[in-house]
């Protein structure tokens, strides 16, 4: 008969088949080979090397870029912002070691608890006819009677563990949070304008602050930070601490955390826009920086703490100090930036004075500026304006409202304003 | 099919037709031919080949490690006991259980590059679901890494790593990483390294620690957990102490509901009579183990085909699907 496919398959096939699948895999065991010839006095030669062949890839490489993805197909030396140099940035994020990592890398030393005495002594001292009703008015409506109503970022309430967890709307943290900073400041406005210092003050908006640091040993420090508001002086703020002092903070230590370096845990990039920023530009009436507003998102930023919270004020105050030291020629008085980080209920305030720019070296740490001036801090812990604002049994309800807290935002705000505050700019 | 390619292809052909032949004369004579590449076939249709479930293989999870070292978590890809090459599966009781991220702990515990001792802070104490063993963020300079911590470390220790080996053993500080040859006789150690420049390592499990025994040369000798005594080369690195253990421990477990959590899935239950294969065993402990090079990576296995076409443009790809239809392998 016929020797035909189906006869082939009906016979040999599968057993051909069954043969190749004992016999196909070859184990290529070239180990001991090369050792073999050159034992007999062969010289051996990689084939790819010695005929430039360049093994094709079998599959066709398919290249999938998703938006965006095209920057960084983009060769490194032809991107706009590349540097040859890295360079450590700061743009916000938690430190590894809190605020002792942010004094170490601004040679900050903190003294003692609270504000400067020159801060505290303005507490109470002025207040807004009817202050505690329109202070709180003004928190309830921007927490509680604002229109805009949008389902809010999860938090897992961890008594309902396993239960389903309800949906919550209410006003985002974002806007919740500039308009409370803008109602409470609208208020010390009214403040400024009885003490006719209503035009030496200027609210600025999520301003840029960029500040460049090179260290001795030629590393690059960029501090780059969007405060939430920015509030601008005409004149800038009297030192609280008096030559002398300052003078004897050469004695004093930054924090040491030796054997780690002050840049530990730092993003060293290449791409990155070095320039130093300030909120206005030099030739303003408004130019140096009275206080800023730091806002973070206390609902779902459950690793901020108040030791970060210290951490981000120092290194904002720092890159704004900075930055007012430069744009003054030559050397004059030191300056000093305040502070105020919220949530929306916490409020640290902080002051700073700024007396040297020197930063630390990321190898030696410490000991590169153990015996120059220290920048001064002045901190306390965040104190909540109130205790509960949301809407309770259908009905807005604000527990634990604290007079305090606004007294203590005055007292920020006055400083600088009042006569006695005001600095001898001769 | 170019010439080249013809050829290849039939001098492949020419060869696997002598094997056959071979083969087939064999089979004739009532002897069964092995095939070069070791592993098992099934004969059966299908063309299977099922590795053994070998040490040193993960069936519960899988990771992609990027190029650069971080200590970001990292997401892990569940097996739920399939082997990671052939995704057949080889552990029946694995899968499921609550998302856990990876934490890429180094192993290696180097001197600076000058030789000098590398001083590291404790930075902070981090429940990894994947170990048995509490990990620890440590920093040196701008490095920060993490690395198995010690029983008894403490948040603000300080570690260091030694790479000298003094003529007198040092008096070993719980947590220091030395090489073997510089500690005594009954130090009890732990991480320690199998081959030099290699990330091997013995006993990084919960609660465990090796012992040194005694110096043979230039080798250490060192008795694991499991009474197993290794040959090592006083160069490779240990770090002094027993391995933390993970806190809240894992046992005991508590309920069935627990074990789900954990990743386990349910047995069977069903009482099997024991052979005498189960149970302990009294057994002289095999001998000393040596470690001086680590082992060569297995050859290269290639799988021939008749139809082996190279595919240099996706055109032609229909028309191997065309030529070949109906055909197995």
């Amino acid at each position: 008969m016929r020797f035909t496919p189906v006869l082939h398959k009906h016979l040999l096939g599968r057993w051909y088949n069954d043969m190749w699948k004992q016999k196909k895999r070859v184990t290529v065991d070239n180990r001991k080979l090369k050792q073999a010839l050159e034992a007999n006095g062969k010289t051996v030669y990689d084939a790819a090397k010695l005929f430039g062949v360049q093994w094709e890839d079998r599959e066709p490489r398919v290249m999938e870029t998703a938006v965006g993805a095209e920057a960084a197909l983009v060769e490194p030396a032809r991107r706009p912002e590349h540097h040859q140099t890295a360079a450590f940035v700061y743009q916000g994020k938690n430190l590894l070691l809190g605020q002792r990592q942010a004094q170490a890398l601004t040679n900050t030393i903190q003294v003692g608890e609270g504000l400067p005495e020159q801060v505290t002594a303005l507490e109470g001292l002025e207040r807004i006819r009817n202050q505690d009703e329109l202070v709180t008015d003004v928190i309830k409506t921007s927490l509680m009677f604002d229109a805009t109503q949008e389902k809010l970022s999860k938090v897992i309430d961890v008594t309902r563990l396993g239960l389903p967890q309800p949906v919550q709307y209410g006003v985002p943290e974002l806007r919740s949070n500039r308009s409370l900073l803008s109602g409470l400041l609208s208020l010390c406005e009214r403040l400024a304008v009885r003490l006719d210092g209503f035009q030496s003050r200027l609210t600025l908006y999520r301003p840029l602050l960029s500040a460049t640091h090179v260290t001795s040993d030629g590393h690059r420090l960029l501090v780059s930070r969007r405060p939430e508001l920015a509030l601008m002086a005409d004149r800038p703020l009297p030192a609280p601490a008096p030559a002398q002092a300052v003078e004897a903070s050469r004695a004093a230590a930054a924090p040491q955390l030796e054997p780690v370096s002050p840049f530990v845990h730092l993003h060293s990039v290449h791409d990155y826009q070095w320039r130093d920023v300030a909120p206005v530009s030099a030739g303003c009436r408004h130019r140096y920086v009275h206080t800023l507003f730091l806002a973070w998102n206390g609902r779902i930023k459950k690793w901020v703490d108040d030791d970060q919270l210290g951490a981000l004020s120092v290194m904002s105050m720092h890159a704004a100090a900075v930055n007012m030291a430069r744009q003054q020629a030559g050397p004059g008085r030191p300056a000093v930036v305040q502070c105020v980080a919220t949530d929306g209920r916490l409020f640290k305030r902080s002051v700073l004075q700024l007396n040297t720019q020197a930063v630390p070296d990321p190898t030696s740490g410490e000991v590169s500026t153990r015996h120059q001036l220290k920048n001064l801090l002045w901190t306390e812990p965040a104190t909540p304006l109130y205790e509960r604002c949301a809407y309770t049994d259908g009905r807005p309800l604000l527990a634990g409202y604290n007079a305090e807290v606004f007294n203590r935002l005055l007292a920020l705000y006055m400083n600088g304003l009042l006569a006695r505050t005001v600095p001898d700019l001769n | 099919m170019t010439k080249v390619e013809f050829q290849h292809s039939s001098i492949r052909v020419a060869a696997m037709l002598a094997s056959v032949t071979r083969s087939l004369q064999l089979v004739r004579l009532g002897q069964r031919a092995l095939p070069a590449a070791a592993q098992p076939l099934r004969h059966i249709s299908k063309d299977i080949r099922v590795p053994d479930p070998g040490v040193g293989v993960q069936y519960r999870y899988r990771v992609q490690l990027p190029e650069k070292y971080t200590i970001k978590r990292l997401p892990i890809q569940k097996l739920a006991g399939r082997d990671p090459e052939t995704g057949r599966v080889v552990v029946g009781t694995l899968g499921g259980g609550s998302k856990q991220k990876f934490r890429w702990v180094d192993p290696e515990r180097p001197p600076l590059s000058d030789g000098s001792p590398r001083r590291e802070r404790v930075l902070q104490l981090v429940y990894d679901a994947l170990r048995t063993c509490t990990v620890a963020l440590v920093a040196h300079g701008e490095h920060v890494r993490y690395v198995i911590a010690h029983e008894g470390m403490k948040v603000g220790d300080i570690i260091t790593t030694y790479g000298d080996i003094p003529r007198i053993p040092v008096r070993p500080t719980v947590g220091d990483a030395h090489p073997l040859g510089a500690l005594p006789a009954g130090t009890e150690v732990f991480n320690i390294q199998k081959y030099l420049g290699e990330k091997d390592r013995i006993c990084i499990n919960g609660g465990t620690y090796c012992t040194v025994l005694r110096r043979v040369g230039d080798r250490v000798i060192v008795i694991s957990p499991s009474k197993r005594q290794f040959s090592l080369r006083q160069e490779c690195t240990c770090v002094v102490g027993r391995v933390s253990m993970r806190f809240p421990s894992i046992r005991p477990i508590g309920s069935a509901q627990r074990l789900r959590w954990l990743g386990y899935r349910p047995r069977s239950g069903l009482w099997q009579r024991k052979t005498g294969r189960f149970g302990r065993k009294l057994r002289r402990p095999p001998p000393v183990r040596e470690f001086s090079v680590p082992p060569a990576p297995p050859p290269e296995v290639l799988t021939l085909s008749l139809h082996d076409v190279h595919v240099h443009d996706p055109s032609s790809q229909s028309q191997l699907v065309k030529t070949f239809r109906g055909r197995s392998n």
